[in-house]
């Protein structure tokens, strides 16, 4: 089932190099915040490796089949733009707490959708794993807001100037992913290699589906 | 879109007593609002400050979630708020940066208590 895994996980050669954040002082103050935790005995260190297990589960692979099976059946499409949280249910997927919902926003030909979150690393952890390191980076952050054809330029996507760029900036409550177009070609294409055209920039909106030729 | 501010104003000064409790949304998809400006930003806000003053028109209701500016403070009981997807156009917000023919924009989701009808 995750023969295909690597493609999807797989950094483009065209990724630009976005500064990190100071990991060291992350990396002291969460060491320190898990030992208080621990010693305060709020949480186990086995309840700790099971919530990274149940983190690592998930990739864009997941988010993949998704898009893949809104390409190949209109109702399920017309159902994961209408509400999200609901049509991916029906596929077994389910936000992570109660509150959390999920929107899907449709690429069109006039239309191209980028997420960011500029105040922290809000991301559908749950459908597509942990985000990529550069989309925390404070270079993407605020430069997603400002200039999103900049990044794209960066990403190596270069969107005709009459198809309009809408940034959606997330916070905690709502996740969004993008539901690519389906490229040309693929309709003689089965499920299995669909899914292996979406990448994870794709469903962040940094990138493109591939093409049947180069996919 | 006269039609839309008229309506507004009109609910801005005369509302009715669901709204002041809370139970229907206030705004719904084509409404003009204003983002308020605060300068609590040392507090936990979600509204990031870059959209603070900026107009836009709403997209859609999210329904109601528990207010992060009280939850961040252990309030977990306070009243939950509506929360909208609200889309401003970046010409409005990077107001130098951005030709003006430009129709790339920007959404971001904004509790109501942050909104204003224009």
């Amino acid at each position: 089932m995750y023969d295909n895994l690597e493609d999807h996980v797989s950094h483009s050669h065209q990724e630009p190099h976005f500064d990190s954040p100071d990991t060291s002082s992350f990396e002291k103050q969460v060491e320190g915040l898990k030992q208080t935790l621990l010693s305060k005995g709020l949480i186990t260190q086995v309840e700790l490796e099971e919530m990274i297990a149940e983190l690592d589960q998930r990739t864009p692979f997941d988010g993949a089949q998704i898009i893949a099976r809104a390409w190949t059946e209109r109702d399920f499409r017309n159902r994961l733009i209408a509400n999200g949280t609901k049509a991916v249910s029906e596929l077994g997927y389910h936000p992570p707490d109660d509150f959390q919902s999920l929107v899907v926003l449709a690429n069109t030909e006039f239309l191209h959708h980028l997420i960011v979150c500029t105040l922290c690393s809000c991301y559908p952890r749950w459908l597509l794993g942990r985000p990529p390191d550069w989309y925390k980076s404070i270079a993407y952050r605020s430069r997603a807001v400002s200039d999103p054809r900049g990044i794209l330029n960066e990403f190596g996507v270069t969107l005709d100037p009459n198809i309009s760029i809408r940034v959606v900036d997330s916070t905690a409550e709502v996740r969004y992913m993008v539901l690519p177009l389906r490229p040309s070609g693929t309709d003689n294409l089965n499920m299995k290699e669909l899914v292996g055209l979406i990448t994870r920039d794709s469903l962040i909106g940094v990138g493109l589906p591939h093409s049947p030729s180069v996919g | 879109m006269r039609k839309t501010i008229y309506r507004n104003n009109l609910t801005c000064c005369r509302p009715n007593l669901d709204n002041l409790l809370g139970h229907t949304e206030t705004y719904s998809a084509g409404d003009l609002v204003r983002v308020s400006y605060d300068s609590r930003i040392m507090e936990h806000v979600r509204t990031p400050l870059y959209i603070q003053g900026k107009c836009g028109t709403i997209v859609k209701s999210h329904g109601k979630f528990a207010n992060p500016e009280k939850l961040a403070y252990g309030l977990q009981s306070s009243p939950k708020v509506h929360l909208y997807m609200v889309e401003f156009y970046l010409v409005n917000i990077w107001t130098t940066a951005y030709a003006n023919d430009s129709h790339d924009s920007i959404c971001l989701d904004i509790f109501e208590h942050w909104l204003t009808s224009i």
